[in-house]
């Protein structure tokens, strides 16, 4: 279990490193959509995939949920979960296209919503890669409406699958003038913590 | 309603009588629901993944049956636990069917292939079944869209819910 390998301080650097991403990933958005934008400190949960389901998916409500992949000497995925409402919003920034359901978007305005996901994983990765001088690459992003439980539990699975554990930061955006928010979550398998643990020792010594 | 129970993810119940087992949403996620239609006793797991890697492997014997459990998190041995259970509080294994409900591909694009968790949990609760010599009787699997269920006892119907 995660839970025992990682003491406080090794849950900090590897929150330090998800703030170091999200920082970059933040500031991207704010320069494309020339609105401020703030974020939350980022929460963790570790532990089974199921106990962290439990806690971050138990919702029914439906969310557009736009997720991608990343390898290279790590795996991860991030996930950036969306209301209707913000969806929306977001999409008439991008496009400038009024929906009134997020049913009846188009595949441009799905796209747009992608590209957004692809922007902010891209910032993120780029100052990760910077931080910690790897070569991670990330994968195209794909999206979902859906049930938020059904999406997270999918995502869970897919990057706990090795071990049933699994390590999640979750991140906050806002962005106060639209009225707009979204949750981020980074997600790493217990293999992948402990090797960016060991290049953060590397790096801080 | 206060005979309702409601299950969440990992977690595995039996049950008997007019209770109604709800479920969470359910993604790649398997549920399988086994009844015994002579004995009205059924039992429901809700699995997230199809097989336990480690060697940690639960003897029956001590199976965790109490409320908020997790010994449904693993297609197959949840398909075991279950057997036990519902045999232990008076169902007869050949009285036994079984539904699946799950196992979707929410992100068509990077999670649509035959090696997507969703397929494997299919896979590995149908495996389980057919060792045990269970039919299935019905089952709504794959596809591209979250699901949840009711499962009622009193005459094991499972009701789909697909709309959001």
């Amino acid at each position: 279990m995660i839970k025992q390998i990682l003491t406080e301080e090794e849950n900090d650097q590897l929150k330090e490193i998800t703030n170091i991403g999200i920082g970059n990933a933040s500031t991207a958005l704010s320069t494309m959509i020339g609105k401020k934008v703030t974020m939350t400190v980022p929460e963790s949960y570790t532990g089974g995939i199921e106990e962290v389901q439990r806690i971050i998916g138990k919702s029914d409500e439906k969310v557009i949920a736009t997720f991608l992949k990343f390898t290279g000497e790590f795996k991860g995925a991030m996930v950036m979960i969306l209301s209707p409402k913000s969806a929306l919003n977001f999409i008439s920034i991008l496009n400038n296209s009024k929906n009134d359901n997020v049913e009846g978007i188009s595949e441009n305005d799905k796209s747009a919503l992608q590209e957004m996901g692809n922007i902010l994983l891209g910032a993120s990765i780029t100052a990760i890669n910077k931080f910690l001088n790897l070569n991670l690459i990330h994968s195209i992003p794909d999206i979902s409406i859906d049930r938020s439980g059904a999406v997270l539990d999918s995502v869970l699975a897919e990057m706990g699958s090795v071990s049933g554990d699994i390590l999640v930061f979750k991140v906050k955006l806002d962005i106060k003038e639209e009225n707009m928010e979204g949750d981020f979550f980074y997600l790493f398998d217990p293999v992948s913590s402990s090797k960016i643990l060991e290049m953060i020792k590397i790096k801080i010594k | 309603m206060e005979n309702e129970i409601q299950i969440k993810t990992g977690e595995l119940i039996v049950e008997r009588d007019d209770k109604i087992i709800r479920t969470g949403s359910i993604g790649s996620c398997i549920v399988i629901c086994i009844y015994d239609k002579e004995a009205k006793i059924g039992g429901l797991a809700h699995s997230m993944l199809p097989t336990r890697r480690d060697s940690q492997k639960v003897e029956l014997g001590s199976v965790d049956f109490s409320p908020h459990n997790t010994s449904g998190k693993y297609a197959d041995e949840s398909v075991d636990n279950l057997i036990y259970g519902l045999k232990k509080i008076g169902a007869k294994i050949e009285n036994m069917e079984a539904k699946l409900v799950g196992g979707a591909s929410m992100f068509r694009k990077l999670m649509g292939d035959k090696n997507g968790i969703g397929f494997q949990n299919i896979e590995s609760a149908r495996n389980q079944l057919k060792k045990n010599g269970i039919r299935i009787d019905n089952e709504d699997t794959g596809g591209n869209s979250g699901k949840a269920i009711t499962f009622n006892l009193k005459n094991g119907l499972v009701d789909i819910i697909t709309t959001l």
